[in-house]
């Protein structure tokens, strides 16, 4: 419920980097909840700011607002796991499958 | 300027150097980058390292930092109070100058004049040491973003490793890396650093971690910025102080471009620090001169603008082909008469008018060609899509320039250039369209856009176009083959396609769809009237009577089958005449 989101989005943000500063692994309750994106590349590109942000481009499933399946574009990356389990991304956590094979299309911006 | 406060910066880092030996590492890094050769052994340390022998140096330098910091390297604490003295003022002059912060630079320097005066012990005779006990105030600027300003990779390293050793003394985790030739095995144990680093749990040895891994950064690997530039920018954005936040946006976009990919596969490869330098360093203000007296006041000129400003674009890095366009103002195509080309095309198109008046409606008499980027889509080939984009451009006038780009043909991100350091460097497809025709304003047509090639490996047609079809990233557009900035904002973008399924979102979202209709057996007659003109214009049939009532009905129901395919009909008519030839003679 709202009334229990006592962080905005942008403070949860700031404590999980810092979290992930000091070496510390996205929680299991964080995990189990997390969007999955498969077949996902990485992709550099201009943000709305004027500077260049990178974002995941792959096939999404368990988000709350997008259909399973769908190829989506995540928002910002701020942070990528190096043994590339998850990312996290200025919305949400992300569990990342299997990187890209040899398709890709995008087909919709996560809001 | 930029450049003096840079030096300055440097110079204060050398002085909170935690050892002698590490500042004079870090003091040889920046000698030889200036330019300067120094006479080192085999393990690259020095053959005479005197004080007289630094002394010479000192002497030896044109930059006033340089030299300071070798005499500084040259005092021992057994040398006369007064020789001290002396050098530590100028020292202490040169960071009286500086923006930035250097208290921590000044503190130490007080300390080494004190160590001269005897009222202070020097520990184990080695002033860096005796200053390193001081306590360090709590840092503004995470280690990892002061990261981005050092120009050498050398220089980076050996600050990192003095900084490293000085914070993680109580820790106990064993050295950190040194460096080694080989660039692969140095990733792996950089890599190996971070994550102990890491695993010691506080933030500031998560700085450190990423630090570290911004060594391992190499533009020849680009995936390998992929971990650190996200939580870079997120560390950036929170750097309070304005100006220095500007710079060091400036440097970190340098990072982005190089995890693009921009300088893979350079001929002779460079580290990213490096290139930050190189690509940030600004062009000399011609201040001091006098301005020119005011012009005589000219006839306005002909509408125009200047593509590529000479500020953005350096001559001598420039191919030859594009040194004149340099500050040259490049005229646009002006539509005549807007009423004619609409007319002209709803005549070619008579199933089509409605859609020929939206492709028309930017059209104003005496202003500039200008339109959205237009795609025309019709899920049957052979409408004539491509050809309408070529009779667009020759109704405007003769100046007026298609450049096409075969999109079925596209399996990489060629549209928008390869970049300088590769063999084949070349500018992006607008650019060209540009550059061929001498106008501001040219058509730049992705044929069969639909049918590009989807894999990302080596760049995607899609995602290439994006920056050119939107005017804030067009009309300052880095083009990446010849090294200067464009305004591409002019060019006029046209594409054909069949379908806009595959496409994706952010693609066609830049693009105003236009649906081109079928023909219907109506416009039978009309069609193939101006079918029968286009064939005489070509020069093979002229004096042909237009086509009779049963050889239209005759073609109808074909031209049917082949679903009303305006190439299909061009070959049934000139099928149709060939047939009246052949009666002819028989007869």
């Amino acid at each position: 419920m709202r009334g229990e989101a006592l962080m905005t989005l942008k403070e949860e943000l700031g404590t999980d980097i810092e979290s992930y500063l000091r070496g510390e692994q996205p929680s299991e309750d964080a995990t189990t909840k997390a969007a999955q994106i498969d077949d996902w590349a990485p992709l550099i590109s201009r943000g709305l700011r004027g500077g260049y942000v990178m974002t995941l481009v792959g096939k999404v499933s368990n988000h709350p607002t997008v259909a399973d399946g769908k190829v989506t574009e995540t928002s910002e990356v701020c942070w990528l796991d190096r043994e590339r389990r998850w990312a996290r991304t200025r919305s949400r956590l992300w569990l990342l499958g299997e990187p890209e094979g040899s398709e890709i299309a995008v087909d919709g911006l996560e809001l | 300027m930029e450049e003096v406060e840079r030096r300055l910066q440097w110079l204060a880092a050398m002085i909170c150097m935690p050892t002698w030996s590490a500042a004079l590492w870090y003091v040889v890094a920046r000698t030889e980058a200036s330019g300067f050769e120094l006479d080192l052994q085999a393990d690259r340390s020095m053959r005479d390292a005197s004080p007289d022998a630094m002394r010479r140096i000192a002497k030896a330098m044109n930059d006033p930092a340089l030299a300071c910091a070798w005499r500084l390297l040259a005092l021992r604490p057994t040398h006369p109070s007064t020789e001290i003295d002396a050098v530590v003022a100028g020292a202490r002059a040169l960071m009286s100058v500086a923006e930035g912060d250097v208290t921590h630079a000044l503190a130490r320097l007080r300390l080494w004049s004190a160590v001269g005066r005897g009222e202070r012990t020097a520990d184990l005779g080695d002033f860096f040491r005796t200053a390193g006990d001081e306590k360090q105030a709590p840092r503004a600027v995470p280690l990892c973003i002061e990261m981005l300003e050092h120009d050498r990779w050398d220089e980076a390293f050996s600050w990192l490793t003095a900084q490293t050793r000085r914070l993680t003394a109580e820790l106990k985790i064993g050295d950190c890396p040194t460096p080694e030739r080989d660039r692969k095995k140095q990733r792996t144990l950089i890599e190996r650093y971070a994550e102990l680093l890491f695993s010691q749990g506080q933030d500031w040895t998560g700085d450190l971690a990423l630090a570290w891994l911004m060594l391992a950064c190499d533009p020849e690997v680009p995936e390998s910025f992929n971990f650190v530039l996200p939580p870079l920018r997120w560390l950036l954005d929170r750097v309070p102080a304005p100006r220095r936040k500007a710079h060091l946006l400036e440097r970190l976009e340098i990072w982005w471009r190089a995890a693009r990919g921009e300088w893979a596969g350079a001929i002779e490869p460079v580290s990213i620090f490096r290139v930050a330098e190189r690509e940030t360093t600004g062009d000399f203000d011609d201040e001091g001169i006098p301005p020119d007296p005011a012009p005589p006041r000219k006839p306005s000129p002909a509408p125009g603008v200047v593509v590529m400003p000479g500020k953005s674009a350096e001559e001598r890095g420039l191919p030859l082909a594009w040194r004149d366009l340099r500050d040259e103002r490049l005229p646009f195509v002006l539509c005549d008469d807007a009423a004619r080309v609409r007319k002209a095309l709803r005549e070619e198109y008579p199933h089509a008018n409605r859609e020929i008046d939206i492709l028309t409606q930017d059209l104003r008499d005496g202003q500039p060609v200008r339109m959205r980027p237009t795609l025309l889509v019709s899920p049957e080939a052979g409408m004539g899509k491509s050809r309408l984009v070529g009779r667009f451009a020759e109704l405007l006038g003769g100046d007026m320039y298609v450049y096409r780009f075969d999109g079925a043909a596209s399996r990489d991100g060629a549209y928008s250039g390869f970049p300088k350091g590769w063999s084949s460097a070349q500018p992006s497809v607008p650019a060209r369209a540009i550059m061929m025709s001498r106008i501001a304003n040219p058509i730049a047509f992705v044929d069969e856009i639909d049918r590009a090639g989807e894999s990302t490996y080596n760049g995607n047609l899609w995602s290439a176009m994006l920056p050119f079809l939107e005017v804030t990233t067009s009309r300052r557009y880095r083009e990446v083959g010849i090294d200067a900035e464009l305004d591409l904002s002019h060019v006029l973008h046209f594409s054909t396609a069949n379908s806009v399924e595959k496409l994706p979102s952010q693609l066609r979202d830049r693009f105003r769809v236009i649906r081109m209709p079928s023909p219907t057996l109506a416009h039978l007659p009309a069609l193939a009237a101006l079918i029968m003109k286009e064939l005489a214009s070509e020069g093979d049939r002229r004096f042909d009577e237009p086509l009779a009532t049963d050889e239209l009905h005759n073609i109808g129901p074909v031209w049917k089958r082949e679903r009303f395919s305006m190439r299909k009909l061009k070959r049934l008519i000139e099928a149709t005449l060939e047939a009246r030839d052949t009666c002819a003679v028989r007869h």
